[in-house]
């Protein structure tokens, strides 16, 4: 039998590697998306980045240039937001995505100037300008900015937030959503709706078998998919994760774990639905919410307390929570156990039930 | 005016003696002379009813499930196969009561199926299924392969195969491994002349000692089987050998008259009402008539050709394309 499995096992992933649909959703869409995520959010806590122009004009001090130094250094850690310098000489209008500095020609303030209803980002940038300025105007009149304002690090020991890392774990479970839930149900879907699963029926294979083939042949789908998309976060995007490491090994477990509830979950979804459409739409109903309210890629940190203590027992958003835990913030599984546990119960049931609800046949 | 009307006193089936003596003229492999048995057949699904008692096909005969279209043929063979929920008493296959031989894969090791519309994985190749079987069966016959040219298509995508060559595929996965039960539904069905004339010589010959049992809807699969069960309003009209139906229902001879003279044409129609030999006898419009009859409808005929001056007149022996034209069209005894 264990031939048997091994071909049938084959064959799906013979099949998997020649469509270029499963081939697009696996590998080349999560990617996609943790590009646009970054575009639009940026990595390590910052906002975004911002145009800061300087207004050429013709007798600029030293005052302005130590300013000017000033001002491009309190943007080189880019917290909380990022910015792209230049000079300008014209008086053109703003962009939406710039501030403009114009230093006095005599003995004016330093004029700030921005769209005051504007991107957050922009708001965030003038403010930076504004205490670069003012502690370079009190550095001119002997005042050391520390003797009036002292800031002191009160260490946690909490990660800053970081969208890479957020986005790509997020993302991560998304693949294996996609794969567990979506591809598995549909591929069974179909073989039902076009009898081929009547046929499979006649073969003497059993029904654990036949399933096990699709299940194993998903999670070497699945391992591919997040390998890929884990390099390129790492070395294409230079996202703070460490792959070659024991936080890592012990975050594998917990990805193929999290990966077989989803599938569980996909042929259970599966197990009965007459046609492609109705097993499309079943799918659809756990894939979608799950997409919002799953902390994958919307983070849900002002949600409700009490929306917080539901979102908290669904599977999906247990799962991407121990894999932060444990990939990101290198916590020992052992101290994991109960989430652990609760995510190998949900696979339990999953596939109890689909072991039980499933028939080959559509009526 | 379209009537037709069949004269007998035959009952439906065959009588006990017969069957009996049919019984003992099957060869037999085990104690148990069914291939496939129930006491009852009950489905029912919206306003479809479908009620068999008594049904068996017999080990080592070739037996075509035959009927109009949604008479129910597809559903019997499901309903046995466990694809379709219904009400079943004392079912069996090969001799092992019919749920606990579609669980255990030992006993799903002797049955083959071919059902239409059966569609793989596209993204599948042919190479692909063919191995599956190999390693399901471990046995692959060459004269079937190549009486279906499967090597031709091994290297193929599945997607790329036409309908013909998604039967024949379909064909050898259901029979290269000598199953000892193989259930077919409508194996021709997509085949283009030469196939149909290979897969039928195979069935015929070299698949001789194999129970098959077939849907069919085509003359050339019916001249592969020996036996014939006929589905119809909700459930089996006959069942026995294909011989007896046939003279049965369509005789040893059929004529057709066609005359001008409406009147002449009554009379004559009135005329074969009264002879013993008539069967079946029609008015497929005002001025034909067709009749089916026994050996004395020659005399008959011969009788009236001597008095009339037809417009067009055939006579001839009777085909199993008759008989099959008359049960798909769920004909019955009048």
């Amino acid at each position: 039998m264990l031939s048997v499995l091994a071909i049938l096992t084959r064959n799906e992933l013979l099949g998997f590697f020649r469509s270029k649909s499963a081939l697009f959703w696996a590998l080349a869409f999560p990617i996609l998306l943790l590009t646009v995520m970054l575009m639009a959010f940026g990595h390590r806590g910052s906002l975004g980045t911002v145009n800061v122009e300087f207004l050429e004009s013709g007798a600029q001090t030293s005052s302005d240039t130590s300013c000017k130094l000033a001002i491009q250094q309190a943007f080189a850690g880019g917290d909380p937001v990022k910015a792209d310098f230049s000079t300008v000489s014209n008086t053109a209008a703003i962009a939406a995505d710039t501030v403009r500095i114009v230093f006095p020609a005599g003995e004016g303030p330093l004029q700030v100037r921005y769209d005051f209803n504007g991107q957050l980002a922009v708001r965030a940038a003038a403010r930076v300008i504004e205490i670069a300025a003012v502690r370079c105007a009190a550095a001119e009149r002997g005042i050391v900015s520390t003797d009036l304002v002292h800031f002191e690090d009160t260490a946690s020991g909490a990660k800053p937030f970081d969208y890479g890392q957020f986005f790509t774990t997020g993302i991560l479970v998304i693949c294996l959503m996609s794969l567990g839930i979506m591809s598995t149900a549909l591929s069974i879907a179909s073989l039902r709706e076009h009898n081929a699963l009547k046929i499979y029926a006649c073969f003497p294979v059993p029904k654990l078998v036949f399933l096990a083939s699709i299940l194993l042949s998903r999670v070497v789908m699945m391992l591919i998919s997040v390998g890929s998309l884990l390099l390129v976060a790492r070395y294409g995007y230079g996202i703070d994760i460490s792959l070659w490491s024991v936080q890592t090994l012990r975050a594998l477990p917990v990805i193929v774990l999290g990966g077989v509830m989803l599938l569980c979950l996909g042929t259970l979804l599966a197990s009965r639905t007459a046609s492609i459409k109705e097993t499309e739409l079943l799918c659809h109903l756990i894939h979608y919410p799950a997409l919002f309210f799953g902390n994958l890629t919307i983070p849900l940190n002002d949600a409700p307390a009490w929306i917080k203590s539901i979102l908290s027992v669904i599977p999906i958003n247990q799962f991407v929570s121990v894999l932060r835990q444990v990939m990101l913030d290198g916590a020992p599984l052992p101290s994991l156990w109960l989430p652990l546990l609760a995510l190998a119960g949900w696979t339990a049931l999953f596939l109890t039930a689909a072991t039980f609800m499933f028939r080959w046949h559509k009526s | 005016m379209n009537s037709q009307i069949l004269l007998t006193g035959e009952k439906h089936g065959l009588s006990e003696p017969a069957l009996h003596r049919e019984m003992q003229l099957a060869p037999t492999r085990t104690d148990e002379p069914y291939a496939m048995a129930a006491k009852l057949i009950r489905v029912s699904a919206g306003d479809f009813r479908f009620e068999v008692r008594d049904l068996h096909f017999q080990r080592g005969r070739h037996t075509a499930i035959i009927g109009p279209n949604g008479a129910g043929k597809t559903t019997l063979i499901e309903a046995l196969l466990g694809f379709r929920q219904a009400h079943l008493e004392e079912a069996q296959i090969l001799g092992v009561a019919a749920a606990r031989f579609l669980q255990s894969t030992r006993h799903r090791k002797r049955l083959g199926v071919q059902l239409q519309r059966v569609e793989y994985e596209d993204s599948s190749n042919v190479r692909e299924i063919l191995d599956l079987h190999q390693a399901l069966y471990g046995k692959q016959d060459s004269q079937v392969a190549q009486a279906l040219d499967i090597e031709t298509l091994r290297k193929l995508p599945y997607r790329a195969l036409s309908r013909g060559q998604k039967q024949r595929l379909d064909l050898f996965v259901a029979l290269a491994h000598h199953p000892e039960l193989v259930v077919l539904d409508e194996p021709f069905t997509g085949l283009d002349r030469a196939y149909i004339e290979r897969v039928a010589h195979l069935l015929r010959y070299d698949l001789a000692d194999l129970t098959i049992i077939m849907i069919c809807h085509s003359v050339e699969e019916l001249d592969t089987a020996s036996d014939v069960v006929w589905v119809c309003k909700g459930g089996v009209e006959y069942r026995g050998d294909k011989e007896s139906l046939k003279n049965r229902l369509v005789g040893a001879f059929h004529a057709y008259l066609q005359l001008d003279d409406s009147d002449h044409l009554k009379a004559i129609y009135h005329q074969l009402e009264r002879e013993s030999a008539t069967l079946r006898l029609s008015m497929p419009s005002n001025n034909e008539i067709s009749v089916y009859g026994t050996q004395e409808l020659d005399q008959s005929i011969r009788r009236l050709i001597g008095n009339v001056a037809f417009q067009h007149f055939e006579f001839g022996p009777t085909h199993y394309r008759d008989m099959l034209h008359l049960c798909a069209q769920g004909e019955q005894d009048a």
